[in-house]
């Protein structure tokens, strides 16, 4: 016990030294003059705000339906804080984009590309993509627009005036768990959020809660035969069963997405 | 009078258009309309009063000089080579040539007859370039440099194409060296320890023949790749394919139980990942005047193993819990048709999309003993081919109302498969099959929207879907030897059955939103959204040792209604705010007898959810180098459900009175701050932090079964980026998580609650050698400590890496 406090105190001591060393060398090296500036992320250098209207001249299909989306919330007319007006407080100050003529990612933030644009504000969401299971986002191997469309009257897709379907998002790459059965899971008729959080768990599976009270919470724990003390679910006594795993990892249900060969999703 | 019915004309082709995406159409449409009612003989083509120009310039005009800089300013932006207004270009001199809609718009030598001189003189009412609004206009001496140019013969000194290829080049090259749980670090990071590199970026771009671009982009590394090849030429067509692959690990370790039970977590020892990828290829054609048409196909697929947590058991009869690791092997790809048609006919955007999905999935489960001496091996194997078709119309039908309709109809015919091989004390017990399982799904939506206003300020978007899905005839098979139910721990009943079900949904989703803006630098919103369902079900799995049979009806009624602000009344603050709830009330009948005759006591009857959600986020930015931000958030969540009445005949008792309970409630807290520093030129700081507690219980009015699953998750992230000197740049970051979820109750059930700290503390050294070479060196220190898993899953690793970014011109 003592060599581990001695050991954590050395480890401590050694990192505040790092770092007063790093420190004192950078106030040291801060004397220097340099001409530069630090690329700041979401900034483009040399660019000004132009405001909304630019925009709308070029990007008629996404302005025309923007006022229903739920971003349009946020979007001030002449709002006191710079940016805070529409398309710039996302895309970045836009005269140089505009300069140029336009162009796909010309002096342009493209959150589909930058997910940092969209976690500035989401700081929730940013949390969890650091969490132990994420989908891959901050990875590089997915993007935030693949789920989300952020202009049109439904975050989810698909895009521009239109409503989504539930769990449509998740069904173009989850086809396994959401393709049709014999047995489906009413659960699913809640979404595929009612169990999972997409954006990042500390569950394997991305489940938003790791044991028995996941299921619980909709298959009410009643007595059965027995009396009370007695756990019925269905028509069985799981009085036994909750201690040997979760309703999915104890070896019973684990076609919990559905089955087609059995009512109660035991395959 | 003339005057004024001209300025009606105008303005009604700019109500019927406010965006003002085509301003030659509105022309044409005016000259159209001109022509065929000649009563109206102010909309016919004014004569230009030549008079009224200002005169060329005298000098002799240097296109670099004098022309490209007015061009750039104020052409461009809208007539560049990225959908150019009414397809007219001034970025190229065979394009201004050209011309565009309107015909030609520069007659070399004689800039006096050239309609694009008419219009940057505002001699062309609704014709005014730059467009009125959207632009200064040109000044009299700008407007004589340009017909000077004309008059001179439109010289057009290009400056030789630069960087007409382009190649970028990143190469790198490092190891992870890990100790501890190797399998936990690559699921936690992607990536695989031990050494690493290849080409982390590339791209190369090529615009040496004008008008069209060609390039390829992409990077390989260690199981991970990806390349995209991109073929455009200018209002002709592309070609765009690619291919990429990235692996997805697991860890391969099982659930935990302190001793006496278990000694420690299982492993399989095994490395456990699933291979994802796609492969595309889309041919478009652009051309104008034409609808945008795009074939394409795709293929997407996931091969490999997965850790599942359909754990196996581990223990012995009597006392087994099933905390042992368990996999699955997946097979599974689609191949992809897709057809999309984008064109836009009398002001009305059609939208049409075609896709055809050829599915197959194979899959074999491993669960050894999931029940003690009992270990199954589950083989599933699925066919599909969906095909389904949208289309949607858009059409701005005023100033004040855009609408939409959109329909869908989806088509599917699926085969399936099932296999279970079943072995007792490892002696094959029997092998189950379905060989075959069709299934049929048949989905019609129909979609309604509009988006009304500003109505002084005040803007509602609508929208209606109906959705009506068929299984018809869904899901029949003959299961061979498949049981419903254990009829003894430990034991499977052999018996034939036969399986049945039908389903039929109806859904209707109706939406509603305000949003408010008369209150200055303010936006109220109030948001709704209902959704009625209703289902009829029939499931039979017929067998001799007993049915199951049930026909129940589902009905529900969704509503979810949100109400807030934002308002940024000062140049240092922005703060907005909502209050949502979410309430879906379910209701279950079914018209079979209670089984057993005495009472179905789980049966749930009916079912409240209701969420209540408010959400505050505060943005301040009191000086230039500093900006944070706060959030927070409050959830919470009830469960109630009605169940039905259980009478037990042994005991001559009630066992269970049903009625309501409240099943379960979750409640969480959130809070969040960020904050970006830039203290000085050569600084930046971004820092978040986030705290959530959590509570979710389930009980039966105050008698819980098991232990609530609650506790708390920290985050914290700091990255830092600091200008060394005029080539060099440092970087820091860390990264923080810890997750306190361990359960408490281990005498009653297995603990599968996690707990466990994370630290990534990684520093890094970019160095620009010359204007075509930079390289990078980066250090991470890795720490993961999870007590939940007995520290097996524990683990410390050291990252090096270093790249060299080429360009080559």
């Amino acid at each position: 016990m003592r060599r581990a406090s001695a050991k954590r105190l050395h480890f401590l001591a050694g990192l505040a030294l790092s770092a007063g060393a790093l420190g004192l060398l950078l106030l040291v090296n801060s004397c220097s003059t340099v001409d530069r500036a630090v690329v700041v992320p979401l900034q483009i250098e040399g660019a000004t705000f132009v405001g909304d209207q630019v925009c709308f001249d070029c990007h008629t299909n996404i302005s025309r339906v923007f006022p229903s989306s739920p971003h349009a919330r946020l979007r001030i007319e002449n709002a006191a804080m710079a940016g805070r007006g529409g398309c710039e407080s996302c895309h970045g100050p836009a005269s140089k984009h505009v300069a140029a003529g336009g162009g796909r990612g010309k002096f342009i933030i493209n959150p589909g590309k930058e997910p940092q644009a969209c976690l500035a504000c989401h700081l929730e969401v940013q949390a969890e993509f650091h969490l132990p299971q994420h989908h891959p986002v901050l990875e590089g191997k997915m993007n935030c627009v693949q789920c989300h469309d952020p202009h049109g009257m439904d975050i989810m897709k698909p895009t521009g005036l239109a409503m989504a379907r539930l769990n449509d998002t998740c069904a173009q790459c989850h086809r396994e768990q959401t393709k049709p059965v014999t047995f489906e899971h009413a659960a699913l008729r809640e979404g595929c959020t009612v169990c999972h959080n997409p954006h990042g768990s500390i569950n394997p599976k991305m489940l938003t809660i790791r044991d028995g009270n996941l299921c619980l919470r909709c298959h009410a724990q009643v007595p059965g035969q027995g009396g009370p003390g007695t756990l019925y679910i269905g028509n069985v006594n799981h009085s036994g069963f909750v201690r040997i795993g979760t309703c999915w990892s104890a070896g019973c249900h684990a076609a919990v997405h559905g089955s087609n060969v059995q009512p109660f999703y035991l395959y | 009078m003339k005057g004024e019915r001209k300025k009606f004309a105008a303005e009604w082709f700019r109500r019927r258009d406010p965006s003002g995406p085509n301003l030659a159409l509105k022309l044409w449409g005016a000259c159209l309309c001109a022509s065929f009612f000649p009563c109206f003989p102010l909309l016919s083509a004014p004569a230009i009063d030549e008079s009224k120009l200002p005169p060329p310039a005298t000098n002799q005009v240097d296109f670099a000089r004098d022309i490209k800089p007015i061009l750039d300013a104020s052409c461009l932006r809208c007539h560049g080579s990225e959908k150019p207004k009414s397809h007219f270009r001034l970025d190229n001199r065979a394009d201004a040539l050209k011309g565009g809609d309107e015909g030609t718009d520069i007659i070399p030598g004689n800039s006096a007859k050239s309609p694009l001189i008419h219009y940057v003189s505002h001699l062309v009412e609704d014709m005014e370039m730059p467009p009125l609004g959207k632009g200064d206009q040109l000044s009299a001496k700008q407007i004589g440099l340009l017909r000077a140019w004309i008059d001179q013969g439109v010289i057009w000194e290009e400056a030789p194409p630069t960087n007409v290829t382009l190649l970028d080049v990143s190469l790198l090259a490092g190891a992870t060296g890990v100790s501890g749980d190797s399998h936990k670090f690559r699921e936690l990071y992607w990536q695989k320890d031990g050494a690493n590199g290849g080409i982390e970026y590339f791209e190369l771009i090529d615009r040496s023949v004008p008008g069209t671009k060609f390039s390829i982009a992409g990077h390989a590394l260690l199981n991970d790749y990806k390349v995209t090849l991109s073929l455009e030429k200018n209002e002709i067509g592309f070609v765009h394919s690619g291919w990429e692959q990235y692996r997805k690990y697991y860890d391969d370790t099982g659930g935990y139980r302190p001793q006496p039970i278990t000694p420690t977590a299982l492993s399989l020892n095994r490395d456990l990942h699933l291979d994802i990828g796609k492969a595309w290829v889309d041919f478009g054609l652009t051309l104008p005047h034409l609808p945008q048409l795009v074939l394409g196909y795709e293929y997407d697929y996931r091969k490999g193993d997965e850790a599942i947590t359909s754990w196996g058991a581990a223990g012995q009869f009597g006392n087994f819990i099933s905390i042992a690791p368990a996999s699955k092997n997946i097979q599974e790809g689609v191949h992809i048709i897709k057809f999309d048609l984008d064109d836009e006919v009398k002001g009305v955007t059609i939208q049409e999309r075609f896709r055809g999905e050829f599915y197959h999935l194979d899959t074999t489960q491993t669960n050894q003993a999931a029940r003690s001496l009992v270990a199954n091996n589950t083989s599933e194997g699925n066919r599909y081919f969906q095909g389904a078709n949208t289309i949607r119309f858009e059409k701005q039908f005023n100033g004040w109302l855009f609408g939409s309709a959109g329909y869908l109809y989806s088509k599917l015919n699926s085969d399936a498969s099932f296999a279970d091989t079943v072995t007792f004390a490892n002696v094959l017990s029997f092998v189950s099959q379905v060989p075959r399982i069709t299934l049929e799904r048949e989905s019609h939506v129909v979609n309604l929207n509009g988006l009304l206003g500003p109505f002084d300020k005040l803007t509602i978007s609508l929208g209606v879907q109906s959705e009506w899905t068929h299984e018809n005839g869904f899901g029949s098979g003959i299961l061979n030897e498949i049981p419903y139910t254990e009829s003894a721990p430990g034991t499977l009943a052999v018996n034939p059955a036969v399986l049945n079900s039908d389903y039929q949904e109806s859904t209707v989703t109706e939406s509603l939103a305000l949003r408010y803006t008369r209150i200055p630098f303010t936006v109220l919103f109030a948001e709704g959204r209902l959704r009625q369902q209703s289902i009829g079900q029939t499931d039979s799995d017929l067998q001799p040792s007993g049915n199951f049979q049930e026909n129940p009806s589902f009905s529900s009624q969704l509503s979810d209604l949100r109400t807030g602000f934002t308002t940024s009344p000062w140049r240092s603050v922005s703060l907005t705010a909502h209050y949502r709830r979410y309430e879906n009330d379910s209701f279950y009948k079914t018209n079979q007898n209670p089984q057993p005759v005495n009472g179905y006591p789980g049966f749930i009857q009916s079912r409240d959810l209701v969420t209540d959600e408010a959400e505050v986020k505060l943005v301040l930015h009191p000086c230039t180098w500093f900006k944070p931000s706060l959030s927070y958030q409050y959830l919470t969540t009830r469960y109630r459900e009605t169940t039905a009445t259980a009478f037990d005949p042994n005991l001559g008792i009630v066992a269970s009175p049903g009625g309501p309970i409240l099943a379960g409630q979750t409640d969480s807290r959130i809070y969040s701050i960020g904050a970006t520093w830039l203290p000085s030129r050569r600084l930046f700081l971004d820092t978040t932090f986030s705290y959530q507690t959590s509570r979710t219980i389930t009980e039966n009015n105050g008698t819980a079964f098991i232990a609530p699953y609650r506790g708390d998750i920290y985050t914290a992230l700091a990255n830092g980026t600091y200008v060394l000197d005029q080539y060099s740049d440092l970087s820091l970051g860390y990264l923080f998580s810890e997750a306190n979820y361990g359960q408490t109750d281990f005498a009653s059930v297995v603990p599968v609650g996690i707990t466990y700290k994370m630290h990534a503390a990684q520093m890094g050294l970019a160095h620009r050698f010359n204007e075509n070479v930079s390289g990078k060196l980066q250090y991470r220190f890795s720490y993961y400590n999870e007590p939940t898993s007995g520290g097996v899953a524990n683990f410390r690793a050291h990252t090096l890496f270093a790249s060299m970014t080429f360009r080559l011109r």
